[in-house]
Order: C-alpha cells, then sequence, then structure tokens
C-alpha cells in the first residue's frame, strides 16, 4: 500500500473540472522527492520531445459515445489539429529556442505530436485497467507511452476523480524523466456526461493538448472552464476547434477576431450581434446607429509585427446593415509569457554542463495589454485589446467618458446551463 | 429479422415534411442563423475540407463490430452545406433516400402495412464547426407484431472526409446487431 501511494504521488495531473483546474500539488511532489528536490517546474512539460512518433494503447468503454475506430480516428485527428496549430505559428521548430541553453548532443528536439499504435496494447491494457491496478507497475508501462481511456477507469483514475468528482476528462503524467526527456501517462475522457462526438473531440483536443506542453487558458480549447462550457447545452457553437475568433492563441495577419459571440439573447437577438441599448452605450450617436437595432463587432488584423498590430475595426449592425469602419494600430506593452509552452529540464550552458532551467517554445512571448488608437472622422479613438480568457477590446466613450469593454468569450462559456435556453419568439 | 430491422431504422432516418413543419415553428430569424453558421469558415480552417467534398459516390466496406463485412455503395448530394441526401446501395438494391437537414432536425413517421410496423425516429444533423465532420444522432420507435416488444432505438453517425476516403463510423443500441460499425469509401469516379 504505501508502495503504491509513493508511485501514485509520482504522477501529475491536469484535470478538466467543470469550474477550474485543480492542483495537486500535495500528490506531486513525490517526483521531486525522490529525485533531488525537483520543483513543479517541469509540471506543464511537453510529454515527448524528438524525432519519433509516441506509441498509444487505448480503450473505449462499449457504452462510451464513440466506438473503438471511432476513438482511434479522433485521437489522429485530434494530433493533426495541434500539428496545424504549431505549423501555423511556426512555433515547434525545436527546443531549445534560447541560444544560451543546448541540449548534450546540441540537437535541436521538437514536441512530438505524432501517434503510433503501439505494438504491445494488450499488455498495457492488462496491466492498466481495471479497480486494482498495480499502479507501480502500469507507472513503470506508461513511462513512455500515453494509454486513452475512453468511458474506461483505473483505479489511479478513480484515486484523482475522487478528488472532485465532477472531472470529465484529464491528462496524468508519470514521473517526467530528465534523461529521456519523456513521460507517458494516461489521457482520461468520462463517460458521465454521454457525451457526443463533438464534445468527445473537444475535450480529447483539451487533454493532447496538455500533452503537447499547452496550458490552460492559452487559446480557446485549453480553457480551464472547457468542462462547465460542456455540461451546458446553450452556446454549444464553437467545438472541436483549437483557436476561435474571440478567443486566438495570438495574433496573425489576415485574421478576424470577434467581439461579440455566441450568447443567446433575451429578447432574440441574431448570433452573434448584441443589442445597442444594452451594449453600445455611448457610442450609438457617435456611430450613427439606431437605439433599437444590434450590433456586431470584429477586427481584422491588417498586419502585425512583434509588439505591434494593425487592425481595421468594424461596426455593424442590424437590421439595418450599416458598417462603420476604423482602422488604428497599438503597442503591446505586456509580453505575455505564461501561456507559452516551455520545457522545464537540464541544459548544457556556456557557464555549466547541467543547469536545469526553462526554456520557452517559439520567441516565448504573445503580444498583450495592447494599447492604441482607432480613426474615425478625423478623430483618434483610445482603444485598449486584452486577453481574459479571451480577448476583450475596450473603446473610449466621449459620450459617456467610459471605457466600454467588448468581449464574448465569457458568454461562450459561461452560458447558464441551469436556466436553460431562453424561449425564441 | 435483422435485415428487416435495419431497413427499417435506415428508411426511418428520411426526412419527411413533417420535419419542416418543426422547422417552421422557429423564427425565421434562427434559420438564417443556422444556415449563416453552416456555411461560414471560421479562424484556422484553411487546410480542413469543407463540407460539399462529401459529395459523390462512394465505393468501400462496412464492418460491423462483430466482424461481419458488407460491401457498401453510397452517394451524396448536397446543394450547399445546409441540405445532406444519401442513398446507400446495399446487396444489389438501392435504399430509399435519405435527406437531411443538417442545420436542424426531422422526425420520419412511417406506416409499413406489409409488415404491421410502424417506426417513428427522429434525427438531429450538423457539421462540426469545421464543416469536415457530418454529424447525425437519430432516436427511435419500432413496433410490431412480429418484434418481441417495442424497440427502441439511438444510435449517431458521422461522415467525415479524409483526403481522397470517406469514413463513415456508427454507433446504435436497438438494433438485433447492435453496436458500431466503420466503413471506409473510395470516391467513384
Amino acid at each position: 500500500m504505501k508502495t503504491n501511494i509513493l508511485r501514485l504521488n509520482l504522477l501529475k495531473v491536469y484535470f478538466v473540472f467543470t469550474a477550474s483546474l485543480y492542483c495537486l500539488p500535495t500528490l506531486a511532489d513525490g517526483g521531486w522527492t525522490s529525485n533531488g528536490g525537483f520543483t513543479t517546474l517541469d509540471q506543464n512539460n511537453p510529454w515527448f520531445v524528438g524525432d519519433e512518433k509516441i506509441p498509444f494503447c487505448f480503450k473505449v468503454s462499449k457504452s462510451f459515445g464513440v466506438g473503438k475506430t471511432a476513438a482511434e480516428f479522433l485521437i489522429h485527428q485530434s494530433s493533426k489539429r495541434w500539428e496545424d496549430f504549431f505549423e501555423r505559428y511556426q512555433m515547434n521548430l525545436g527546443f531549445p529556442f534560447s541560444s544560451y541553453y543546448s541540449f548534450a548532443d546540441n540537437s535541436k528536439k521538437k514536441v512530438m505530436t505524432s501517434f503510433e499504435a503501439s505494438v504491445d496494447c494488450q499488455r498495457t491494457i492488462t496491466l492498466c485497467t481495471g479497480d486494482s491496478v498495480d499502479e507501480k507497475a502500469c507507472h513503470e508501462e506508461l513511462k513512455n507511452k500515453v494509454l486513452f481511456l475512453f468511458g474506461e477507469s483505473n483505479s489511479v483514475v478513480e484515486k484523482y476523480i475522487n478528488l472532485n468528482g465532477k472531472a470529465i476528462g484529464a491528462a496524468i503524467r508519470t514521473e517526467y524523466d530528465h534523461q529521456t526527456r519523456q513521460s507517458g501517462g494516461i489521457v482520461w475522457i468520462s463517460n458521465k456526461r454521454k457525451l457526443n462526438w463533438s464534445q468527445i473531440s473537444h475535450l480529447l483536443l483539451h487533454e493532447m493538448g496538455h500533452v503537447f506542453g499547452m496550458k490552460h487558458d492559452s487559446c480557446w480549447v485549453m480553457s480551464e472552464d472547457v468542462g462547465h462550457f460542456l455540461e451546458g447545452w446553450a452556446g454549444i457553437g464553437n467545438l472541436e476547434q483549437i483557436e476561435s475568433p474571440t478567443w486566438p492563441y495570438s495574433y496573425k495577419t489576415g485574421d478576424t477576431l470577434l467581439f461579440t459571440g455566441t450568447r443567446v439573447t433575451f429578447p432574440p437577438a441574431p448570433k452573434g450581434f448584441f443589442p445597442n441599448k444594452y451594449s453600445l452605450v455611448g457610442l450609438t450617436e457617435s456611430l450613427g446607429f439606431d437605439k433599437e437595432g444590434f450590433f456586431n463587432l470584429t477586427a481584422h488584423v491588417q498586419w502585425h509585427t512583434p509588439g505591434t498590430i494593425g487592425l481595421k475595426v468594424i461596426f455593424e449592425e442590424f437590421p439595418s446593415g450599416k458598417k462603420v469602419e476604423m482602422t488604428g494600430k497599438a503597442n503591446s506593452k505586456n509580453s505575455l509569457r505564461s501561456i507559452v509552452p516551455t520545457l522545464y529540464t537540464a541544459w548544457k550552458t556556456k557557464d555549466s554542463n547541467s543547469n536545469y532551467n526553462t526554456d520557452y517554445m517559439d520567441a516565448g512571448w504573445v503580444s498583450d495589454n495592447l494599447q492604441g488608437s482607432l480613426e474615425y472622422n478625423g478623430k483618434k479613438i483610445p482603444f485598449l485589446l486584452d486577453r481574459k480568457k479571451g480577448l476583450t477590446m475596450s473603446i473610449f466613450s466621449d459620450e459617456t467618458g467610459n471605457w466600454l469593454n467588448f468581449g464574448s468569450i465569457q458568454q461562450d462559456v459561461t452560458t447558464s446551463s441551469t436556466k436553460g435556453l431562453s424561449p425564441l419568439k | 429479422m435483422k435485415a428487416l430491422v435495419t431497413t427499417i431504422a435506415l428508411v426511418g432516418l428520411a426526412t419527411t415534411s413533417y420535419g419542416f413543419n418543426l422547422q417552421k415553428s422557429a423564427t425565421q430569424m434562427v434559420q438564417k442563423e443556422r444556415i449563416a453558421n453552416a456555411t461560414k469558415k471560421t479562424i484556422a480552417q484553411s487546410t480542413t475540407p469543407e463540407c460539399a467534398q462529401l459529395n459523390g459516390t462512394w465505393d468501400g466496406e462496412c464492418t460491423r463490430e462483430n466482424g461481419k463485412v458488407e460491401k457498401t455503395k453510397l452517394k451524396i448530394t448536397q446543394g450547399t452545406c445546409v441540405h445532406m441526401t444519401i442513398q446507400y446501395h446495399s446487396d444489389g438494391s438501392d435504399s430509399d433516400k435519405m435527406s437531411f437537414d443538417m442545420t436542424g432536425m426531422g422526425i420520419s413517421n412511417l406506416g409499413l402495412p406489409s409488415v404491421f410496423a410502424s417506426l417513428n425516429i427522429s434525427y438531429a444533423g450538423r457539421w462540426s464547426v469545421d464543416k469536415n465532420t457530418a454529424l447525425i444522432e437519430y432516436a427511435g420507435v419500432v413496433n410490431s407484431p412480429l418484434l418481441n416488444g417495442i424497440k427502441t432505438i439511438l444510435g449517431s453517425r458521422q461522415y467525415v472526409r479524409q483526403g481522397d476516403q470517406l469514413l463513415e463510423f456508427g454507433k446504435s443500441t436497438g438494433f438485433e446487431d447492435d453496436g458500431e460499425v466503420s466503413c471506409k469509401y473510395n470516391l467513384v469516379k
């Protein structure tokens, strides 16, 4: 028993709860205790770096929302979606990014994102599924492979679920091996919510994001509220997407950003439109909009350089169809590093042969807290662009002397599931 | 009997005018939104196949959970991403066409006097946000003196274009041959 508890402590866990991420520092400390004082800095490490493919096994419950073939398809589809995402931002060029660090062999190591079926899954499933798993043996078995459990569970997962019964998914990692720079683990998708294809796919995308080193709230699919979002049944428009127009990872030239999201409103408004009289107070007159109308707010990223962004902001009114366009640029006042994937491990540095440090993937920052002004009718209107669980644009109103905030993601995520969908008349 | 129930269920997925009546009960605004949402593309989807790429005649085989393999052919037609029609050809004969409103739902209520069966099946169809997967969920009830009792059918089907192939995944309960089915088709040129 003592051995099992100790071994369990070697696992690190990322839960998807209905409300928040639940960290398990006390359970996670066995990993560094047994390895000489490591800290939790390696908890966000990508599970595998290198040039190979990640071996995987999977088991699907009979009562799960999709079958075995579909589950295997979804694993590869999620992997491909993350590869496309890394390609889009040219992020996965290989650790180390910093020229100060290097691996002992001076190689660059990319985050491994492709999966291939392991040859000995029968053994893995025998060792790691069921009610009485030998956690030590299972930990050893999963040191360099991923076991996907769809609607299935084991005693390792159950112990974590017991800490929060609302978990609907988890990526549970074995102790990080700083020699091989690999750690396998379990990706678990719950069956208790009777998730459908799109929900399963979305949750799998989230959990695999953790496998690839992505952090909570770094982009739409990595929202730490994903469980809550999937529980609600309104506002379900953005499943199976890593990014959304309301919550991209970063800014990219040519993208369209959206600040009036998919909220279901009462009285009814067209999807993506908010009522002028509630959400545009202080700008209606300046824009020449009708107080009884609705508006939609988007912004096209015209250009983006590190630290600066050029935008065309468009207010569109419904039902008049009137459009008001403003252009402007903003400068980043904060280089956001907390959402960038990191690798904490031992590096060879110029000063030392072995030094534990954190290296950032890519350039290591994302523009945030952008401040600038928009040109409209010969006037300059101050605006701010922030990331607060999705994008928020704030525009200063001369009419009221206040800032108007436009951010839709909170409404996407927190649309009430208890009150249900407002009737549309 | 297995073939009968299977055929009944497949036929039952067809849309009748009742489905459209349901749609009419929704506001015009909602319908417009659905259509707009069904056709628009969003961020980071430039490499993803669109729904129209499912169109065509497809030839392949389906494998059931019990290991049974069936040669299957199907034809998918769509005017837009909103209305999708699927016609299966199995064992040399054509099945009825199944039409889906991919922005809403439909209910089929069929009487089949020759086999003393009545069948109600409702479906909901939609595209995944990236428009590469057609998702159909259905539920129905079958009743016939030829059956031991009233049967409740639940199931889902997904159609995905992957490269040159069309993949179909299905899972159902209530049929004699319950379980999952997976199909892989090549485009007939």
